[in-house]
């Protein structure tokens, strides 16, 4: 009963920890966007030639996520 | 005009965050300052540089008003192309572009940057009444009056061409300014013109001052410190003592000559224009791009300004090319 709860605990903590992991990286990520994409916007505004570059910087910061997922993984991984 | 002092200060009292919780919550979201500050950046690039002003110096009127037919005034240009002609129409067209240009800064620029950009624009309320209230003095004509204003500010062109019609004379134009912040002010003075524009431009910095935030406060300390210098060179050329301010050294900047030449005029308006461009490249969220550009532009327009009144008044190339600022 006592190792039944233990291990359920464990799992849980084993969870939050990779849910910290992505949720810091997405919340990195967004806020990078948020603010790239806002210039990218103004930018294009007034030269709509730059529409290509402008997604491009925009979606770089996604990769912040990317390392989150992987560190989330490995957490996963490693406690099991 | 004595430096204003402790504004800074008080400035970044107003600015300071809680050592716990880094948000200031009596400053609007800076979230803005990243898309106007940006768009502003690109507007810059289209500017016209040291070559097109070197082209324009060989041109006629009507070659120049082509070729800025090709850039970021054709609008103008082509709107008053029907009713003027020659320089008029290049002179219109400019005071009609930096309106425009100005307007659309404030109308795209949301959040703390509109309330800056506000902050700062309001200098053309303050022109447009001086440009009122100094025409009507001297008895200039509506057309004459009406086409110097460039409505940037908060009072619109309605607000001063109904007062142009409405009056004849000074104090009748002062009683339009009735329901203004301006009325007050205009009316201390007796009708005595140079106390007026003088008091109104005491007041724009001290009202801009108490709420600007610390970057504006410090660029406008700067444009104060220039006004100081070139009232200066002009007290100087009239003759006039003015030994109390000019030991203040605070309140004005070196010059490289002694006299009033053109080179101090030059070096003054270089100084802020070299302020501004450093301002421009900086990445921050604060007004300070928007700024570079705002002084940027009317540097564009006061060159473009130059080189067609030297030309109209036949001035050697020579002479034109000192005064401009580039």
């Amino acid at each position: 009963m006592v190792a039944d709860v233990a291990g359920a605990i464990n799992s849980g903590l084993i969870a939050i920890g990779a849910a910290i992991a992505i949720a810091g990286a997405a919340i990195a990520a967004a806020w990078a966007e948020k603010e790239i994409g806002t210039a990218a916007v103004g930018a294009m505004a007034e030269k709509p030639e730059l529409f290509v570059s402008g997604l491009i910087l925009t979606v770089i910061p996604e990769t912040i996520v990317i390392f989150g997922l992987v560190i989330a993984y490995l957490i996963v991984q490693i406690a099991a | 005009m004595e430096l204003p002092t402790g504004f800074l200060e008080k400035a970044e009292k107003r600015e300071k965050k809680h050592w716990f919780f880094p948000i200031s919550f009596k400053r609007k979201s800076t979230s803005g300052y990243a898309y106007t500050n940006t768009r502003v950046r690109v507007m810059k690039t289209k500017l016209l540089g040291k070559n097109d002003f070197r082209k324009m110096m060989n041109m006629s009127f009507s070659e120049i008003a082509r070729y800025m037919q090709e850039t970021e005034y054709s609008k103008e240009i082509s709107e008053l192309a029907t009713r003027y002609t020659n320089a008029n129409l290049i002179e219109y067209s400019l005071n009609k572009n930096l309106e425009n240009t100005f307007n659309r800064i404030l109308a795209f620029s949301m959040k703390a940057s509109e309330e800056q950009v506000k902050l700062y624009l309001k200098k053309f309320d303050i022109l447009n009444a001086k440009t009122f209230l100094r025409g009507r003095f001297s008895g200039q004509g509506e057309e004459a009056i009406i086409s110097q204003f460039i409505c940037a500010g908060s009072l619109g062109r309605k607000f001063f061409e109904n007062a142009v019609k409405k009056s004849s004379n000074l104090d009748e134009a002062i009683m339009q300014l009735k329901g203004t912040e301006y009325f007050d002010i205009a009316k201390k003075f007796n009708g005595n013109l140079s106390k007026i524009e003088d008091a109104l431009d005491k007041h724009y910095y001290r009202d801009v001052l108490e709420k600007a935030e610390p970057e504006l406060v410090a660029f406008l300390m700067d444009e104060i410190k220039v006004k100081n210098t070139l009232n200066l060179l002009r007290a100087k050329k009239t003759g006039i003592k003015m030994e109390k301010i000019e030991n203040e050294s605070e309140t004005k900047l070196a010059l490289p000559k002694t006299d009033d030449g053109i080179e101090n005029r030059v070096f003054l308006k270089k100084f802020l224009l070299e302020r501004g461009n450093k301002m421009a490249r900086e990445f921050k969220r604060n007004v300070r791009p928007v700024l570079g550009y705002l002084i940027a532009k009317e540097n564009e327009i006061s060159n473009i300004r130059i080189i067609v009144r030297g030309k109209s008044s036949n001035l050697p190339a020579g002479l034109i090319e000192e005064q401009l600022v580039i």
